[in-house]
């Protein structure tokens, strides 16, 4: 009944959030979703790099270790061929191949070995024929040219001639080679005869290099056994040559790491004491971002990183360079970080997108309640005006009597100003409380019987003592269940039609006195006049006043018959009921009927059925039903009989039934005979004094009473008028 | 032996008839035509039945009813009423009431007066 004007939306969304404010939310969300996902990359990011960076580092210090090692392992080899010069008088070339054989077997890193004297000017004749003796076809002492061919070297001071050299396969082009003809090499060999100690040269080119590695060399220098060496000068005094190591920088490095797990940790070889441009030893190429791949791969790979291991080599300073190779990235490197870009984006977009989804969802939903609102109160409007309007009263309560509301015409007859106010209230509350005990009672009899209760009069007295009269109906409402939740209620003020009512009794009251008076006066006239009381009559004055008598016999009963009538339609018609033997009201119907019959010569026969109940009925109304089917029947016969009979029709009804030899009724006039003023018959029949109203009066009396009246007939043969009395119990009729 | 009936009412044509017709039935039949001039009638002379009208210029047909049912002379004089009504139950709770015999409905017939007279005498 109470339509809500605002529906709730249910869900997240409910809040009253304008289409400006959804987007910019969506904004703000693309905003942190963006900014979160950066932060989470970055973060992950440093982590996992942060992380790499210590393993690197580690596997980089580890690397720098194995050629630091390395390099040591090779100073150590030179100080045991060192030892075994000091030890011998004198070492022959086979004594040296001998035993730096098992070193160069072990360390193919090791390109060669020499044993480079120190040969005064004078003494390189003999030193070069003794060479010649030992089978080394052409060994002259060699210098290399300004144009780097090999010639034989020119007349010095001294020579510091590769006089052993082992292995000497692949060698054979240093045999001879005066190291001290090139000044780097020279610069070495008087800084380690100086020195008393291991050192090495800058990077060199091998004479015997075919490729493009860079070089190095390692001396030692030996001196004469016996000799002092305490200081720089004794030593220049003492030395007898040098030992020396040669390396290609390359193999070197491979070596050191040959039997460690592959990593791709690419080095680099430097050494720092060198001059600039002549630093790098060695360049280890294929690293990352060197090659295709790599550089491609780079650009997914964090910022480059290097780790530089310094160390003391001899007498110089030497750096492993190590750079992370591609490899190594993959294998080290978490790149879990990666991901979180992508899933952020998707899930930053997957959010705007259901936002965005949501918001214009609920712009919709919002629109759609708007214009479902509007629609109900536009029906509300009209269906409240409507029942404002309409001249009839409308309330509905609830099963329990309160009222649920009403129309205006109901509140103002309520004594309220306005609808509204009578929710809540009962009958007490209103201008009608005295008749609010009634009105709880008729609730309760609708609200039980689930039955609407139409139709009936109430007189209802108000607070100020004037009084009106209401026809009410009470509807229920049930539910599905047959519950009743509601009761329905109208009424219209009928004071004024009660007080026409009463006006149109009084018409009549007087209309009957007034006609039937003088009437009466007129009839009792004649019949004084007729019965001879007055004096003599003669035939023709006789026959005169008959006519006269039977006029206004008949100008009576039409009276009557319209007044009664009238009365009945009108409900008006005052019932006198009690308990009655229907077969005595029979028996003296038939007395006074006999007469009539005779006169027409016809039987008036009884057949009467025993044990009939007494059932209740107004004496003078069945009376006059009965007098009427007599009356009819005798009329229409003109031979035979006419026999009123009783029984018991059913359980709860007795029927009375009067037949007659007549005429009979044609099948298509039978529904007409109960029809006020209709008369049947053949045409210009003569209507015998009829007011063509009795068995319409007959009907109403008999369906007051709750019976059934009706007629059976065969044209021609006869016909039987019927009617049933309901067999009630006293107290409900 | 002839009795004394007094027929009130207000309608000459009636009274008229039905005096004519309680006479011709053996009956000394006086009338008056409102409840004043009958009472007067009644205490002069004390009848058997009265006939009386209910409503009546005046004094109603009741009221006389209840002042000849009190009055010790009068009270064992027969009351039948004349009615034009329709509320026959009403009539009948009045009769109970005021100690009355009767009621004939108008208009009647010249036998439902001369059945009513006889019941009563």
């Amino acid at each position: 009944m109470n339509v809500s004007s605002k529906i709730p939306v249910d869900g997240f969304f409910s809040g009253n959030l304008s289409a400006t404010a959804g987007r910019r939310i969506v904004f703000m969300v693309f905003l942190v979703g963006i900014l979160t996902t950066f932060m989470i990359f970055f973060v992950t990011r440093k982590m996992s790099l942060d992380n790499f960076r210590v393993t690197f580092k580690h596997d980089a210090i580890m690397r720098a270790d194995l050629i630091e090692r390395t390099l040591n392992n090779r100073i150590r080899d030179l100080d045991s061929i060192c030892s075994f010069y000091n030890s011998s008088n004198k070492v022959e070339r086979d004594e040296f191949r001998n035993f730096t054989a098992s070193s160069l077997v072990d360390n193919r890193d090791i390109q060669a070995y020499y044993w480079i004297p120190y040969v005064p000017g004078p003494e390189r004749s003999g030193y070069e024929a003794e060479a010649a003796k030992c089978g080394i076809k052409g060994f002259v002492f060699k210098e290399k040219s300004p144009d780097g061919r090999l010639i034989p070297t020119g007349q010095k001071e001294c020579y510091y001639p590769v006089y052993f050299l082992e292995p000497d396969e692949g060698n054979e082009v240093v045999f001879g080679f005066d190291m001290g003809s090139e000044p780097t090499r020279l610069k070495t060999l008087e800084k380690a005869r100086d020195s008393g100690e291991a050192t090495v040269t800058g990077r060199v080119k091998l004479i015997q290099e075919t490729e493009e590695q860079f070089g190095f060399m390692i001396l030692r220098p030996v001196y004469r056994k016996g000799m002092p060496v305490g200081t720089v000068g004794e030593r220049r005094k003492a030395l007898s040559g040098f030992v020396a190591g040669v390396f290609r920088s390359g193999d070197l490095m491979k070596a050191a790491i040959e039997n460690t797990p592959k990593m791709n940790l690419p080095s680099d070889l430097i050494d720092l004491s060198a001059r600039d441009g002549e630093k790098l030893l060695y360049h280890w190429k294929p690293r990352l971002g060197t090659e295709r791949i790599g550089r491609i791969f780079s650009l997914f790979y964090p910022a480059k990183t290097r780790y530089d291991c310094k160390f003391d080599f001899a007498d110089r300073k030497w750096c492993v360079s190590v750079t992370p190779g591609p490899e190594y990235f993959k294998m080290k490197c978490s790149m879990f970080f990666w991901p979180v870009l992508p899933a952020g984006f998707s899930i930053t977009f997957l959010l705007i997108l259901f936002l965005y989804g949501a918001f214009t969802g609920k712009d919709r939903a919002e629109k759609m309640v708007n214009e479902r609102t509007r629609e109900l109160e536009e029906t509300k409007k009209n269906l409240t005006l409507i029942l404002d309007t309409i001249p009839e009263r409308v309330f509905w309560k609830s099963p329990d009597s309160k009222y649920l509301g009403c129309n205006r015409p109901c509140a103002l007859d309520a004594g309220l100003s306005s609808p509204e106010e009578i929710v809540g209230m009962t009958d007490d509350d209103l201008k009608w409380s005295r008749n609010a005990g009634q009105h709880k009672l008729d609730d309760a009899e609708v609200t039980k019987n689930c039955k609407p209760k139409l139709n009936y009069e109430e007189h209802v007295t108000n607070p100020d003592g004037s009084e009106i009269w209401v026809c009410k109906n009470k509807i229920p409402i049930c539910d599905p269940g047959g519950k009743v939740y509601a009761i329905l209620g109208t009424y219209e003020d009928i004071t004024e039609r009660k007080r026409l009512e009463k006006v149109k009794d009084e018409f009549i009251s007087v209309v009957s006195h007034e006609l039937r008076t003088p009437l009466a006066a007129i009839k009792e006239s004649i019949a004084i006049v007729l019965d001879g009381i007055a004096g003599p009559v003669s035939e023709e004055q006789n026959d005169f006043l008959s006519t006269g008598k039977r006029n206004v016999d008949r100008l009576a009963r039409l009276i009557n018959d319209l007044l009664d009538f009238q009365k009945m339609k009108a409900g008006r018609d005052e019932m006198r009921v009690r308990e009655y033997s229907i077969n005595e009201i029979v028996k003296e119907v038939k007395e006074s009927m006999t007469v009539a019959a005779s006169k027409k010569g016809l039987d008036l026969e009884l057949e009467l059925s025993d044990n009939l109940p007494n059932v209740r009925f107004d004496r003078d109304k069945i009376t006059q039903v009965l007098t009427n089917f007599v009356n009819n029947a005798l009329k229409f016969t003109n031979e035979g009989n006419v026999k009123i009979s009783t029984k018991r029709y059913s359980e709860n009804a007795l029927c009375v039934s009067v037949a007659d030899t007549g005429v009979g009724i044609k099948h298509d006039d039978v529904h007409k005979l109960f029809q006020p003023f209709v008369q049947v018959g053949e045409a210009g029949t003569k209507r015998g004094g009829s007011t063509g109203l009795g068995l319409a009066i007959s009907k109403s009396i008999i369906e007051k009473h709750g019976g059934k009246i009706w007629v059976d007939s065969v044209f021609g043969q006869g016909s039987v008028f019927s009617f049933i009395l309901p067999i009630t119990e006293r107290r409900k009729m | 032996m002839p009795r004394n009936i007094i027929i009130v009412d207000d309608e000459p044509d009636l009274v008229k008839f039905s005096s004519y017709r309680l006479k011709y039935a053996g009956y000394d039949v006086v009338s008056a035509s409102d409840a004043e001039t009958a009472l007067e009638m009644m205490r002069s002379n004390v009848p058997d039945l009265v006939f009386l009208d209910v409503h009546l210029p005046g004094m109603s047909g009741y009221d006389l009813c209840k002042i000849i049912k009190n009055d010790e002379a009068l009270k064992k004089i027969c009351v039948i009423f004349f009615s034009a009504t329709s509320q026959l139950d009403e009539i009948e709770q009045k009769i109970k009431e005021l100690n009355a015999q009767g009621y004939v409905r108008k208009p009647f017939e010249p036998h439902e007066l001369l059945d009513a007279a006889k019941k009563c005498l």
